[in-house]
């Protein structure tokens, strides 16, 4: 099943034209990685399916819902944002009842407190946490419900090696449940641990579509790093760059 | 989910120390002038000079950087299932409401323990209300235009140079350069373009002082203590309030984060 359906989305901001008529189906039991170098739209893609971003023309579905049709749909989507910012005058458990409150649902937070290890930060001001201890406060916010579609933008920078490896493992867990895993990542070891699908943005299109291994092949190389750098290297000589 | 919203913003604005020395501010000052002067309707017309600079100013300072600062929480609340109405609305209220009742109630306890007229304290706290809701949506209606938080300062504290100063000179202007006319009926009109100015003249008119502003006071007095005078004035001054309410909305409603 397709749990996101993106058609013709375009978006611009002013003069900059970010996503240029981007077309994509996400399915469920899938984890799909979305590649691409700095400022390629990958973010504004991900926002636009939250509706963070207001899209200039398209339809994006979720799990059957349009978007631009009431917000009920975001109760389908566990979104983990790049930069771990939060209110700084909170404490971690204010901050985790406060988003269960909202949303008015169950949730698994001791779970993920446990695996990450957050027992003894719960009582602390989020703006005396480190960078990597805000990002398994993040972790914990965007996996703790139940949902089908989770998306994670840049979700490991920040984690030592043992919260990355659970989080991996939490990732693989989801899949296997059905979930659909939207990823975005720099980190090519990590994109060929655990995505099913690679699909690699371009100054606002998608350039590749399909399994990495079939990416690999596409370009001839023998790792991802070196497909995606072949690719950028060729559509940048087609565009004129 | 609009009340638990609106509690959530409160709560974090409350957090803000800033919000309790707000409040210990007016309550020691009025306090203070209620206890030294004997006089109480002249402390009125001392506190009333704070509202009209005074609260504008601080509640579009504070509420155009609390506006910037929690945007992170307002991007946060914008992805789970909640629309972007209630979390503007809750947003505007949130930070108004605590300012509103800071200011209000802090010169309103004393004024009502050293016994001043239960009319002018009324008029002078709603006056301070008043003025912080107008200020307060307008300075987040800018903060929603412009992402930049110098430009977004900026503007409202261009709308406050106009209402305290600016305007001000403008009025003497008109009434100079119109000397030999009847123009009354037109300083009433102008009078509409400022909240601040209608906070003014909405207490001094009910204070013994208009007496010695001669003519022009008389009948400034006798459209302000009417009925029609006072929906007029209150109308006008929701206006203020609900229009930059609704533009930012608008805005808010268009916005990318």
């Amino acid at each position: 099943m397709d749990s996101i359906i993106v058609e013709d989305l375009y978006k611009r901001f002013g003069k900059n034209e970010v996503l240029k008529g981007i077309n994509l189906r996400v399915r469920s039991g899938e984890i799909t990685a979305i590649l691409g170098p700095n400022a390629s739209g990958k973010t504004t893609l991900m926002k636009c399916i939250l509706g963070l971003v207001i899209p200039t023309s398209g339809k994006i579905t979720v799990m059957g819902h349009d978007t631009r049709k009431g917000v009920e749909y975001r109760r389908y989507i566990g979104y983990m944002p790049q930069i771990a910012r939060f209110p700084e005058n909170l404490t971690v458990r204010e901050l985790i009842d406060m988003v269960k409150d909202i949303r008015g649902e169950e949730a698994s937070e001791e779970y993920y407190v446990n695996l990450f290890g957050l027992e003894k930060f719960l009582d602390k001001h989020l703006s005396v946490l480190s960078g990597g201890t805000r990002q398994k406060v993040n972790a914990t916010l965007a996996l703790m419900f139940d949902n089908a579609v989770y998306m994670l933008d840049e979700p490991t920078v920040g984690f030592d090696p043992v919260a990355s490896t659970h989080f991996k493992d939490e990732v693989i867990k989801l899949k296997k449940a059905g979930k659909s895993i939207v990823f975005t990542s720099h980190i090519m070891s990590e994109v060929e641990e655990l995505a099913d699908r690679v699909v690699f943005l371009l100054g606002g299109v998608i350039h590749f579509d399909g399994t990495p291994s079939r990416f690999k092949e596409q370009t001839g190389e023998s790792t991802l790093e070196r497909a995606i750098a072949r690719l950028m290297k060729e559509v940048g000589v087609e565009n004129g760059v | 989910m609009a009340f638990k919203l609106l509690k959530y913003e409160a709560y974090n604005t409350l957090r803000s120390r800033f919000i309790v020395g707000y409040f210990l501010f007016f309550l020691l000052l009025t306090s203070a002038l209620s206890y030294f002067s004997g006089d109480v309707s002249k402390v009125i017309v001392s506190l009333l000079n704070i509202v009209i600079l005074f609260v504008p100013l601080i509640s579009l300072v504070f509420s155009s950087l609390f506006f910037y600062g929690t945007r992170e929480f307002t991007e946060l609340i914008l992805v789970q299932p909640v629309g972007r109405k209630v979390v503007y609305f809750s947003k505007v209220l949130g930070i108004s409401l605590p300012l509103a009742v800071s200011s209000g109630a802090g010169m309103g306890i004393p004024l009502v323990v050293f016994g001043a007229s239960p009319v002018h304290t009324l008029l002078l706290t709603l006056s301070s209300v008043y003025l912080t809701f107008i200020f307060s949506a307008m300075a987040i209606m800018f903060a929603v235009i412009s992402d930049d938080r110098v430009k977004g300062l900026a503007m409202g504290l261009a709308v406050w140079i106009y209402a305290s100063v600016i305007y001000d000179a403008l009025i003497l202007f008109v009434g100079m350069a119109f000397y030999d006319y009847p123009i009354e009926g037109l300083i009433i009109l102008l009078s509409i373009l400022n909240p601040v100015d209608l906070a003014r003249i909405l207490i001094v008119m009910n204070l013994d002082i208009a007496a010695l502003m001669g003519y022009t006071g008389a009948l400034f007095v006798k459209f302000v203590t009417t009925v029609k005078g006072y929906v007029i004035i209150f109308l006008t001054l929701t206006l203020w309030f609900v229009v930059p309410l609704f533009v930012g909305s608008w805005f808010f409603n268009r916005k990318d984060f």
